[in-house]
Parts: structure tokens; sequence; C-alpha cells
């Protein structure tokens, strides 16, 4: 059995599951079709009225048939009403939902931020406590052997169940998104203060303080260092226009190139550019060679903070990607990216170098990231993700969030510790995106059609970017 | 007079098979059938505040019969 799409978000309140959504276009569209019945026979009877039937000397029968036909147009006139109200029904029953819905959501952040606000002033005894675990946990892991590291991943696939749980991925949400209460109440500051420096008030402290923080303090451990990237472009192709989610879905990287950057030929104005960019690539903490690495990661999610830490090098490969393919300020620009790719498109729109029109996230951990004025930003997770999960909570109430779920209780079909962050399974579920009756689901296919402009070919180009000695 | 009563009897048909294909699109909540626990409770709710759907379902259905017997009937006529 394949689940609903949970639609939330896009400026509204409203929270429709595809069944309400569905229905309440059928609805509709009968509506529409009655209203064409009852008005084609108004007019039929019209036109052949009991004194044009006694004129030509009809037979009774035609003359009854008119009767009835004008006995039923009130009939058909309250089923397409009465179709309309039904239809109004549910989406009154949507935005009753996302009421709910948002209400319990501020009631639970709220209750986290006291939390982790109280955790952190206990987090003397708590470090306390875990540092000799702490230390004995990583002394351990780095004397260990790669088939001893092998092994624990193994143990962790083997029990990857509670990471893909809904329950747990709801948790780390709000965990991530109380880290910045969490320092706080750890450096002694009162609730009062922090509510007052926090995203909700004043800004200064956030979730992208705080990653900023952690990862200042990685780097003068020499881990998560930035260094200068290189990009080179693979030779140039022309297919066929992705038109559709799951034609899109497809067309991101996942091999050795990290960036694929499609070109709209537009005859009358500029070019247009669907820009595509890949996952996280190297998990290590060291770098290496890798831009798309953890160091890009945790630099995408810091780059909203007011601390300088410069731009993670996937942002730099990507930008210096697209200017060497000579996308200007002129030209619109629809992001698609998985994972580490979403974040760092979110925060590329940010920057306000290009004319970013659209992103399009699969899993990307950009809960807490800035959506800028102009984008329209559709995020698809999976309800068993833990990685968009550990962006936070969608703080953009235009921000398009379509959840499903991966699994719906069956086997994970893809291998690995997280299944439910798979690309192949992002693909499958852009598939069932596509056959939305949400509107703004819709809208915003529209959008990227609109960009397409009805072309039918692009020209189509991967790059691959490098990280090299400073 | 025969191209008129075909004319008439045409259209009517017409008409019919469209209104057909309208009912038969139409989602089960139109039909009685209720949607999923989660949606009953904000639809029990809405029965509150705007008036009952399923009396707006019961009406919707009352009306389609009586409109479609009428096409039926007239068709056949």
């Amino acid at each position: 059995m394949v689940s609903d799409l949970t639609v939330s978000g896009g400026g509204t309140t409203r929270v429709a599951t595809e069944e309400l959504s569905a229905h309440a276009a059928q609805l509709r569209d009968f509506a529409r079709a009655t209203q064409g019945v009852r008005m084609r026979l108004a007019m039929l009877d019209g036109a052949i009225n009991p004194g044009l039937l006694a004129m030509i000397d009809a037979p009774r029968s035609a003359g009854r048939a008119n009767e009835i036909v004008d006995d039923c147009l009130p009939s058909l006139w309250f089923s397409a009403v009465g179709a309309e109200a039904l239809a109004t029904a549910l989406d009154a029953a949507a935005e009753a939902y996302g009421m709910a819905d948002a209400a319990s959501e501020i009631l639970l952040r709220s209750m986290a931020a006291k939390l982790a606000h109280t955790v952190g002033l206990l987090w003397p005894f708590v470090l306390a406590a875990s540092t000799p675990l702490a230390i004995f946990a990583a002394g351990a892991w780095q004397r260990a052997s790669e088939e001893q590291r092998h092994d624990a991943l193994a143990w962790v696939t083997s029990h990857r169940g509670p990471l893909s749980d809904p329950r747990f991925v709801e948790f780390v949400r709000l965990a991530v998104s109380s880290a910045d209460e969490f320092g706080a109440g750890a450096a002694g500051s009162p609730w009062e203060v922090t509510a007052v420096l926090g995203d909700e008030a004043l800004g200064i402290l956030g979730f992208s303080t705080t990653v900023a923080t952690v990862t200042g303090i990685a780097r003068m451990t020499g881990n998560l260092t930035e260094t200068p990237v290189k990009v080179e472009a693979r030779p140039a192709q022309t297919v066929d226009a992705a038109g559709s989610f799951a034609a899109i879905a497809e067309r991101v990287p996942e091999g050795e190139e990290q960036i694929r950057i499609e070109r709209v030929a537009v005859p009358d104005g500029p070019d247009a550019y669907f820009v595509y960019l890949g996952g996280t690539r190297d998990g290590s903490l060291l770098t290496g060679g890798e831009p798309f690495d953890m160091a890009s990661n945790l630099g995408a999610l810091a780059d909203d903070s007011r601390l300088e830490m410069g731009d993670a090098g996937s942002k730099r490969a990507l930008h210096a990607a697209m200017l060497a393919a000579g996308i200007g300020p002129e030209n619109p620009v629809a992001f698609i990216g998985y994972s580490q790719g979403a974040a760092v498109a979110l925060d590329s729109a940010n920057d306000e170098i290009f004319n970013v029109k659209a992103v399009y996230s699969l899993g990307g951990p950009t809960g807490e990231i800035t959506v800028p004025d102009g984008v329209t930003y559709l995020a698809l997770e999976h309800e068993e993700d833990i990685v968009p999960a550990a962006g936070g909570v969608h703080r953009d109430r235009d921000t398009i969030v379509v959840r499903a779920s991966a699994f719906d209780g069956e086997e994970p079909r893809s291998a690995g510790p997280l299944p439910a962050h798979a690309l192949a399974e992002y693909r499958e579920t852009s598939v069932r995106l596509d056959s939305s009756h949400d509107q703004r689901v819709r809208d915003f296919a529209a959008d990227l059609q609109g960009m397409l402009g009805g072309a039918t070919a692009v020209e189509s180009q991967l790059w691959h970017a490098r990280r090299v000695a400073p | 007079m025969d191209q008129i009563l075909e004319l008439q009897r045409n259209a009517i048909a017409h008409e019919l098979h469209r209104l057909e294909e309208a009912i038969a699109s139409l989602p089960a909540l139109a039909h009685g059938e209720w949607l999923g626990p989660a949606h009953t409770a904000y639809l029990a709710w809405l029965a509150k505040v705007h008036g009952d759907a399923g009396a707006v379902c019961d009406r919707l259905r009352i009306a389609l019969g009586a409109a479609r017997q009428s096409v039926e009937t007239a068709a056949g006529c």
C-alpha cells in the first residue's frame, strides 16, 4: 500500500493530505460537469419548447421529455451547489487540521526549548558524568581497525529501526531546534534572556549560531577545515527536458560528479537554468579532496549565523560551476538539491548572486535556513528520515512541506543505516508528487514548467568539484 | 419534424451520458462513505460550526438521484 502525501505551509495554515485534496478536486470537477449538463439541457429546453413541439405536431413522448427536462434542472443545480459545498467543507477541514497542527507545534517547541534550557543549566553535572564515557568511546573508535569500524557500522545498520522511527525523527527535529536554548543554558544564561536573544525574538542566538560555534571549535582541533576548490566540466549533451517531479529527481547527480547544470534556451529573453546538486559524498570529519563533505554540510547550516565562517566548499564549487556555465544575475535559476545539495542550494539563494526562482529539496536539512523573498521552496521529506529532521523545524511559513512515509510499515528496500534518506526512495516519492491534487504543489510544478517555457530539449552538463591544497 | 425530435433525443442521451460519467467520478465521500478517522474528527468539528457535511452529502445524493432518474426517463421518452 502507498501512503498519503501530507502537504503543509505555502503561506497558509492549511494541512492537507492527498486524500482530502483529491476529494475536493473531484467534487469541484463534478460541480463543473453538472453545471455544464444543466446549462445545455436548459438551452435545449428553451430551443425545443412546447410551442415548437405543438407546431410540428410532435408525439406526446417528445412533450413529456421536454417537461421532465424542465423539472430536473433545479435538481442538477442543487447537485452542483451541494458538491461545491462539500469541497468547501473539505478545505475548511484542512484549515482546521492545519491550525491544530500549528498550535501543537508551537506548544511542543516551547516545551522543548524550556526543557533544553534546563538540561543546559545542568550541563556541568551531565558533562562530569558523561565525559569519561565519551573519551573512552572516542578513543576506542580512533584505535579501531578498518574491519572493526566496518563491523560497528554493520551493527548500526542491522539495528537501524529506531533511527528510522518517525517518533525518534520528530524528537530529533525538536531537539535540533532547541540546540541554542541548550547552549544558552549551559552558558548560564537565564531563561528570560535566552528567549529574547533566540530565533523568535532578536535572532542573535539560534540554530545556525550553535552550528557555527560547534564548527569553529572543531576547526580549532583540525577537523572540518575549509580549503579552496576547483571545478571541471564534463562534455555537454542535449537531452529531453525534465518536465515532471519524477524526471527532475532522476537528474540529481550521484556518481563522481556532484553538480548538473541544464540550460533552457529562451528565444525572447535570457536563458533559464536548472541546477541539480547531489548529497554528501564523504562523511568524515577530516577534510580530504571531496567538497561535498561534512565540513561543507555544517558550513551550509552555519551560514545563516552572524558569525563569519566563510562559505562552504560545496557552495563555492557550485558558484564556480554556475559562473563558468555562463549563468548571470539575469538568468532565472531553479535549484534541485538532495540532502546537503538542498542546504547549499537554499543557502546560495540567500546570497542573491543569482536570480533564483525556485528550490526543490529532496531530504534536505533546511528547516532553519532562511528562505529569501521571491523564492518558492518545496521540501519533500520522508517521515522516517532523520536527515531533514537534523535541519530543525521549518520556520518559514511559505515553505511548502510535503511529508510521506517511505516504507509505510514495509521492509525498507534501500540498504545502509538510513534507508529512508536514500535518493532512490526520494525518486519513488517524487513520482507520487506528480499526481498530487494539492494546489500548492501544482502551482510549484507550474512555476518549474513556466521556466521550461515549452522547451522539449535542454543542454545538460555535469560538473566535478574537488578540494585543492591552500 | 423528425430532425427536431432526433436532435432532442440525441442531446438528452448525450447529457445523460455526461451526467453518468460525472457521477462515476465522484469520490466515495459523496456516495455516503466517510474519510479516515483523522479527517472525520475535523469534519465532525465542522458540523458544529458550518452545519453537517453529512447532511449536505445526503441532500446531494437525493438531488442527484432525482436528476439522474429524470434525465434517464426523458432519454427514454
